[in-house]
């Protein structure tokens, strides 16, 4: 840039040499500020053409930059959406449960057929549950089971098998109006609707078992479900369940018969904050009194405290919760079975009423993303005389080794007025495994 | 003539009352999985829609719990948007449970936001042995802006069909929303030079950064004339890093960070001493310098490993609202680079 800015100089002062002598006085010689703007306008011209000739060289590299070789990957592009089909596409979603319990105790522990448990391992439990939409209104699902009451013998069954009607083809569901029909676990209390291997703890409560069945009841049926209006607070929802069930396969009226029993369940839920929410359930069964039996009448009451924080917390939670039953039942009175007693003499099998109560509590904490630990403690009366108690103290710890895979160690102390299980102490090992397709979430503590 | 007047006045404010709740039933109710998928209902929707999200900001998005009254809030919905991939399980749950059939899935009022976004880290072995993994690849498209523009543009496809008056509306507001983008993200004198297309191409080659790096405009590197997220970024560019799951693959992407590992020895499962050892004597030998956290982990692991690595551990929030102040995509951007600034200024410890 300064090379040609002093020759040109040069050459102008040269020329002004030269010439002046020849011109002699006549053209003013230039003045020195003169001789200074013409220098300015000079370098001005030169600058201007630099400027042009970088924003040349600019433009020229900014047509290359964008003409250089495109990206390699072929990640730049959208990928298409999958659009193979196969004749598998439209099958059901299938998982698998295993549940394996070893156990330890220091009585002889016997199940309703007899059979000795005590000191024994057993596959428990296989459940096959297969889930798919049926169309745009309903889901259907199967889940079939394999379960072993005595080590080593299975039997086979339907667990559940029902379809869920989540939308009318006629109108919108009043109130979010939903209907479950088939065979499903009705929703008395709050763990009834728990399958075994879903449970906090490796047995169910002695007051599910009294009242309910070893491992709660399930029964064919019809149950709505909807939403009970609670505009005043939008922190909380109220949830309702009408369910029309077979009568019987229940400890409490366990006469299969084809009368009709009847459960309602209304539920509500709260949350407090972010981390803490509350849910209180009440349930109701009725089975009307019918040829020869009595009415058939219990109640519960659940709650559930829990607490899961969001912040650093993906991995703390702590429940605290139980269930009371009761029964408002009247029970046949008579020294010999009721039909001998009947055909002995009509008339003289008196009721007596009954009011069986027992509860269940427990709370449960996690440690981290793979350990839990709780304690439940259960006091019942039996049905067949309240006056008798069963009480268990069951502390727990669950260990995860995935998602998939749990290993469960469970004390369990009882104290009883039956005198057969009274002091018993049984430690129970149990392994849970899931594989297939993934089910909604796996942690019973986020459900 | 006072009667009058009063007869009047009452007249205007019954309209006016009528009018006000018109407008107000009018707007379009819209819910979202995720926080982040509401701040983008936010930008291309306005004020035609009314838009709540079911997660919050610092929770796990894989592990929301589908409660009564997120069912609840889902009931009067007239389009449900969640992001794919897998990620939001419990919404279908959510979405049955609410009985509002609107938004049940295969309708028009439900939303697939990540629809139509190639995703990254699709396995090629769909097994259990492979962790918890999602078959679809990577769900976490939204730490990509590039991508966040693509999902806002899938809402807009969303509300254009509940709402189809407010077409011109939303189309108006993406593109809009998409330049402020662009902007933010590469400084508008890169985007003037080499064009927003290309600049896509290449951040999603993963070649940005070579490309800025290795090309001069005017005797300088083109880097240089970044601006925006990608400008400020560049104190952690060309960083190595862990994350503790899965999550910043797109981010990393865009932003030049190279991730060589996870905390999670496979995803959603714990690590054991051995793998925790393995990856303690690698980042030594690899040079990493960050672990990223996302926030609603403990980050008791990651400190121990930062601690025997020298490390720095930097606690992010993956979704809108996951900090106090970060309440729309952009300060979300914001507040990841600066905060990745941040850590990468104070080098590596030990």
């Amino acid at each position: 840039m300064c090379g040609p800015f002093i020759v040109r100089s040069g050459f102008v002062f040269i020329l002004l040499a030269v010439i002046s002598p020849v011109f002699g006085q006549s053209p003013p010689a230039p003045t020195l500020e003169e001789l200074q703007a013409e220098l300015d306008a000079l370098r001005a011209e030169n600058q201007e053409r630099i400027a042009d000739l970088e924003a040349q060289i600019e433009a020229l590299e900014i047509q290359i930059l964008r003409a250089s070789a495109e990206p390699s990957a072929s990640s730049a592009a959208s990928s298409p959406a999958a659009t193979q089909t196969t004749f598998n596409a439209l099958n059901p979603g299938i998982s698998v449960v295993g549940n394996f319990l070893g156990r330890v105790d220091n009585q002889p522990v016997v199940n309703a057929d007899g059979d000795r448990l005590d000191d024994g391992i057993n596959l428990r439990e296989v459940e096959v549950d297969l889930r798919v939409p049926v169309d745009p209104y309903a889901d259907g699902v199967l889940i079939l089971s394999l379960e072993s009451e005595t080590p080593g013998s299975f039997e086979a069954g339907v667990e559940e098998g029902y379809v869920n009607i989540k939308k009318l083809p006629f109108m919108e569901s009043p109130l979010g109006l939903k209907f479950q029909v088939g065979r499903f676990r009705p929703a008395f209390g709050r763990f009834n609707i728990l399958h075994t291997h879903d449970l906090p703890q490796s047995t169910r409560s002695l007051v599910t078992g009294e009242f309910l069945g070893e491992e709660g009841f399930v029964q064919q049926g019809v149950s709505a479900d909807f939403f009970v209006p609670f505009p005043w607070d939008e922190n909380s929802s109220v949830n309702a369940r009408i369910q029309m069930l077979g009568g019987g396969s229940v400890s409490l009226a366990p006469e299969p018969n084809q009368n009709l029993a009847y459960l309602g369940n209304i539920r509500w839920f709260r949350s407090f904050g972010d981390s803490h929410s509350t849910d209180i359930g009440w349930s109701t069964y009725i089975r009307p009194k019918t040829a020869g039996l009595p009415i058939a009448r219990m109640h519960a009451v659940d709650i559930l405290y829990r607490w899961r924080p969001l912040r650093q917390g993906q991995w703390k939670s702590y429940l605290l919760g139980g269930e009371v039953m009761f029964a408002d039942h009247q029970r046949l009175d008579a020294a010999e079975p009721v039909e001998v007693a009947e055909s002995v003499d009509p008339g003289a099998v008196g009721v007596v009423p009954e009011r069986p109560l027992g509860y269940t509590v427990f709370t449960q904490w996690q440690f981290d993303q793979r350990k839990y630990g709780g304690v439940r403690w259960d006091n019942t009366s039996t049905l067949v005389d309240p006056t008798l108690r069963r009480k268990s103290l069951t502390p727990y710890l669950s260990y995860y080794f995935s998602e998939f895979l749990r290993l469960r160690l469970n004390f369990e102390h009882r104290w009883s007025d039956i005198v057969s299980e009274d002091g018993r102490n049984s430690f129970l090992v149990e392994l849970n495994w899931i594989f297939g397709a993934h089910p909604p979430e796996p942690f019973w503590v986020n459900r | 003539m006072t009667r009058a007047f009063i007869i009047r006045a009452v007249l205007l404010a019954s309209v006016a009352l009528t009018a006000t709740t018109a407008g107000a039933q009018e707007k379009i109710q819209v819910v979202t999985t995720l926080p982040t998928l509401r701040a983008l209902v936010e930008e291309v929707g306005g004020d035609r829609v009314d838009v709540t999200s079911l997660a919050k900001g610092d929770q796990d998005p894989h592990t929301v719990t589908p409660t009564p009254v997120l069912m609840r809030r889902t009931r009067e919905a007239d389009l449900l948007i969640e992001n794919g991939f897998s990620l939001e399980l419990w919404a279908d749950e959510v979405a049955n449970g609410s009985g509002n059939s609107k938004i049940f899935r295969g309708t028009p009022g439900r939303v697939v936001a990540g629809t139509g976004i190639a995703a990254l880290e699709v396995p090629s072995v769909l097994s259990r042995e492979m962790g918890d993994i999602h078959p679809q690849g990577n769900p976490h498209v939204w730490l990509d802006p590039l991508l966040a523009k693509q999902e806002a543009g899938n809402i807009v496809a969303g509300l254009k069909r509940i709402d189809p008056q407010g077409g011109a509306y939303y189309d108006a507001r993406l593109a809009d929303f998409s330049q402020r983008v662009d902007v933010a993200l590469f400084g508008e004198e890169l985007l003037g030079l080499i064009g927003v297309e290309k600049l896509t191409r290449l951040a999603w080659s993963g070649e940005l950064h070579e490309f800025l790096t290795s090309n001069q405009l005017g005797g300088r590197p083109l880097i240089e004339r970044a601006g925006g997220w990608l400008g400020r970024a560049a104190p952690f560019a060309g960083a190595k890093a862990y994350e503790f799951h899965k999550v910043w693959a797109y981010f990393a992407r865009v932003f030049d960070i190279e991730l060589t590992g996870t905390i999670e020895e496979r995803p959603g499962i714990p690590p054991g001493p051995q793998y925790l050892r393995d990856i303690i004597d690698r980042a030594g030998a690899e040079g990493v310098s960050l672990i990223l956290v996302d926030n609603f982990y403990d980050p008791k692991l990651p400190n121990n490993v930062a601690r025997e690595t020298g490390a720095t551990v930097v606690i992010l929030p993956d979704q809108v609202d996951g900090e106090p102040g970060v309440s729309t995509y952009f300060q979300l951007m914001d507040y990841l680079v600066d905060t990745l600034v941040a850590a990468a200024s104070e080098g590596p410890r030990g």
